[in-house]
């Protein structure tokens, strides 16, 4: 299991208002004041509001018989306001729809929804959703598109693939029962120093990450968790790890001159389940140049750009579906909703497709979740990601029988 | 006097029914400010193991109570979980719940309505969604009956001490000889076997005193070959751990490990079908989520009918070899005789020959709209008519066709036809003129449950599969021109 710095201590997430002492009651009224905030349309019916609102606080307290003793209390915030507009025209629905933004799952306390500065907000979401809603609709034309991704559709696609496909364990068949195995499997040894993506592709986990929804100080197994590389470039350099999976890969670390240390990504869903090797924040490393989600698709003359989805992976994170919002462009412009939209992918060829990264500025921390163990458990983590830009991938109509 | 219900011999990890009592009526002593008080239980012993590559990994034993407290003052109902049952946190729970009362009073008794219960203006995007919908369904339904005369339940026997009593070393004894068949065969195997005790209690002021125990057991074993080049799969689900024979599932496994190893890729397309029994149920599951009254005549799903407010109900939906119902004393299929809010599940035939015959409600809307006395909720066990055709006949008599052993990753992508998209996994096979020829890749595949059992060639003999959540039991399915879209490489 490895040496290390016997923990003590207690810490906590660095929030500035403990969302529990915030009384419902205030709660409730900072809801209801914002409905009341809608502007007076004539043309459309504005709707929405807080979908919801949600925290949690988790105190543990971990001890080891390395003589650790060391409690930590973990915050976690997150809601969704969104506002609807819609109306009738020459017996057509219109509807649009437009998200506030500050507001995703995060490690972080009340303070969220104060700085997300939902009120001014509200005029622009309120002229997104009325302008989505004129936005014509047509059935998607099946073939190779440049794909313009949102922060949100790159860091969803980051973890569908890199995020489960590098566990350590999943990755040897601990998970073939349940979740499954890995596209980065079953030899380790073999995957690692080999080509994942393009030279753009540079992935880092964290513990550490501002917000992140995996933070802490220590690991539920007393390590203090370090930044890792686990993408380097476009080659994998490295799994996630926990203190007994460390010593696993010890040939690869000592030939790369690196410690055979725990990357500190043990945790269990709570103190009734077993603690297991889980991800932590990954974060994408940004473009060099200051480009924007807007500037990508710009600079695409004909392609999609896909704003909100999922993706569907199969059980070796190999191969997956993406659906969800996509938008035609045209001459670089936004245009008409593609209904039926779907991207074939292959997380091989999908990261070697990747051509353009948004920078630093366009960067969004998005809340995503893992699944594993049996009996199934669950851990959040973050993703940082920016925008980017898959090279001509494969639409077709999800909808559409062989 | 003598009671059909069997209870366990001894209760000592899960809360019993003399003990759910006392918790009842320690939270209306608790209770401030009048009204009623309401106590749902759900407490639970869980006894684990885990292997994989061949060694155990992980055994455990959980107890945990999942406690419910609901608050009634002048109609206005709150409710509020917690799992600390000690006077602190019940106390906590009691007056959380009364504080939130309060509120609903202060903000025009609008905002709890909105939050809990919103009607079914909009069809549901996402199966999700669905549930989602039906869980908050299911608590209305509880709140709303609530002042009404308890209905009356079965009693199935669903408590084994078989299964209450396989405790940590049993538990290992039981995976020893597994692992070394796998081992034996140079194969790498992946399980887990999951016993579990039950007491469920609704209890409130009103006058409702249900308790029931009942037990659940799960096996299921993935083999896998070294090179990752093969995979096999087998499991089960059943209330009696004795019913579970985990070495000829392991050996199912190990047989289709070494079955499917180094897959040839065939064209995706339509083809004819044998679905083991474990892929009937993997698909049919979404069809009898949708078997929603109030969805359906709302406007949603497949079962919604071609005017406002009506369903589909006396319509023929599928072939008329089929039959798709649930009873709690069906002795394959037991299951609690009610939620875990109180309602009670009665023994239906939501299709009959073909014909749709009944969809799921719960009593408000049953006493509103259809002038009935009690609901009708969906438990989502099932068990599906079938033949006496065997997996070999149906291959025999097989021109070209695919054996599928299990689906993976099912869902619904368009709610109207149900249809779905996942993927095949665990043994795949092609059936060339009669006989299986080759083990074949894995398939995203594009097809509706209903399209499926429209599409019937044979039925074989129903059997329980592997579905810890809600019982079934269901026949292997042959059938033509199922849709598969896409290869998939993932073994």
């Amino acid at each position: 299991m490895g040496q290390y710095p016997v923990a003590t201590g207690s810490w906590s997430t660095p929030i500035r208002i403990d969302p529990f002492q915030i009384p419902i009651e205030e709660k409730v009224d900072f809801v209801v004041s914002l409905v009341g905030l809608y502007p007076k349309r004539t043309d459309f019916t504005i709707g929405g509001g807080m979908n919801f609102m949600a925290f949690s606080r988790a105190e543990g307290a971990v001890a080891t018989t390395d003589g650790a003793y060391f409690t930590q209390t973990l915050y976690q915030s997150g809601g969704h306001f969104s506002v609807a507009a819609r109306r009738r025209k020459k017996n057509v629905d219109q509807r649009g729809a437009a998200s506030a933004t500050g507001l995703t799952m995060s490690g972080a306390g009340w303070e969220l929804f104060l700085d997300a500065k939902v009120p001014e907000q509200i005029p622009q979401l309120i002229d997104t959703a009325e302008a989505l809603a004129v936005v014509p609709s047509k059935p998607v034309e099946i073939g190779r598109y440049d794909l313009v991704c949102s922060a949100l559709m790159i860091g969803t696609l980051i973890a569908s693939t890199l995020g489960p496909a590098t566990e350590l364990d999943r990755s040897l068949g601990f998970e073939a029962n349940s979740g499954g195995t890995s596209y980065l499997g079953p030899d380790p040894y073999a995957r690692l120093g080999t080509t994942l993506g393009s030279p753009l592709l540079h992935v880092q986990a964290d513990r550490s990450m501002d917000k992140g929804l995996a933070t802490v100080k220590w690991d539920d197994e007393g390590v203090v968790p370090d930044t890792f590389t686990l993408v380097d470039k476009g080659t994998l350099v490295d799994y996630q790890t926990n203190r007994e999976q460390a010593a696993w890969l010890k040939e690869w670390y000592v030939k790369r001159g690196q410690p055979v240390r725990s990357h500190g990504c043990a945790a269990g869903g709570s103190a009734l389940e077993t603690t297991l090797q889980m991800t932590p924040n990954l974060s994408l490393t940004p473009g060099a140049d200051n480009v924007s989600f807007d500037d990508l698709v710009a600079n695409t003359k004909r392609g999609i750009a896909w704003i909100v989805g999922g993706a569907r992976m199969d059980f070796q994170f190999r191969e997956g579906v993406g659906n969800g919002v996509m938008r035609e462009i045209v001459n670089g412009k936004l245009g008409a909703f593609i209904v039926g939209g779907q991207m074939l992918f292959s997380s091989s060829e999908l990261w070697k497709s990747l051509v353009a990264l948004g920078g630093a500025s366009s960067r969004e921390q998005i809340p995503s979740k893992e699944d594993k163990g049996e009996p199934q458990q669950a851990a959040a983590y973050s993703v940082s990601a920016v925008p980017g830009v898959l090279k001509e991938m494969p639409i077709v109509d999800a909808r559409r029988k062989a | 006097m003598t009671t059909i219900r069997m209870f366990p011999q001894s209760v000592d990890r899960f809360l019993s029914e003399a003990q759910c009592e006392a918790l009842a009526k320690r939270i209306a002593q608790l209770a401030v400010g009048g009204g009623e008080t309401g106590l749902n239980v759900e407490s639970t012993w869980t006894g684990n193991i885990r292997y994989a590559r061949n060694q155990i990994t992980t055994s455990g034993d959980v107890r945990n109570n999942s406690v419910s407290v609901t608050r009634d003052v002048h109609g206005a109902i709150a409710y509020v979980g917690c799992n600390q049952i000690d006077d602190v946190g019940l106390e906590a729970a009691v007056r959380r719940a009364e504080r939130i009362l309060l509120l609903r009073e202060e903000t025009g008794g609008t905002m709890f309505e909105e939050h809990f219960l919103p009607p079914p203006q909009e069809p549901f995007q996402t199966t999700e969604q669905m549930q989602q919908f039906v869980a908050r369904e299911a608590w209305q339904a509880a709140m709303q009956s609530l002042v009404q005369t308890q209905e009356p339940y079965t009693k199935p026997h669903i408590f084994f001490d078989t299964t209450y009593g396989l405790d940590m070393l049993k538990r290992t004894q039981a995976v020893a000889p597994l692992i070394e068949s796998a081992k034996s065969a140079g194969l790498l195997a992946a399980g887990y076997i999951e016993v579990s005790a039950h007491g469920r209690a609704v209890m409130d002021t009103w006058g409702r005193s249900l308790y029931y125990p009942y037990t659940q057991a799960q096996f299921s074993v993935t083999v896998r070959d070294p090179k990752g080049t093969g995979s096999g799969w087998a499991g089960v689900a059943w209330n009696d751990w004795t019913r579970v024979d985990t070495k000829a599932l392991s050996a199912i496994a190990v047989d289709k490990c070494i079955q499917s190893r180094n897959p040839v890729a065939v064209e995706p397309g339509r083809y004819t079908v044998i679905l083991e029994p474990q892929a009937v149920s993997d698909l049919c599951k979404f069809f009898v989520l949708w078997l929603d009254r109030e969805a359906a005549e709302g406007g949603a799903g497949p079962f919604a009918g071609a005017q406002k407010n009506t369903s589909k109900i006396g319509e023929r939906v599928v072939d008329e070899r089929i039959t798709i119902g649930a009873d709690p004393m069906d002795p394959d299929l037991g299951f609690p005789p009610f939620d875990s809010h109180g309602n009670v599940y009665h023994a239906v035939n939501w299709i009959e020959h073909g014909v749709l015959k009944e969809l799921a409600y719960f009593r408000p809307y049953g006493v509103r709209r259809l002038g009935k006395n009690s609901g009708l909720p969906n438990s989502y066990a099932f068990r599906m008519s079938g033949g006496t055709t065997t997996i070999d006949e149906m291959i025999a008599t097989t021109k070209r066709g695919i054996r599928v052993t299990r689906f993976w990753g099912a869902g619904v992508i368009d709610d109207r036809s149900l249809l779905c998209t996942g993927l095949t996994r665990d043994g795949l096979w092609l059936i060339e003129n009669g006989k299986i020829t080759k083990p074949i890749r894995n398939f995203r595949f594009t097809e509706s449950p209903l399209f499926v059992l429209n599409n019937l060639d044979a039925l074989g003999v129903p059997q329980r599969v592997f579905s810890p959540s809600a019982p079934v039991v269901v026949p292997p399915i042959k059938a033509h021109e199922f849709s598969f879209t896409s290869l998939s490489s993932a073994v």
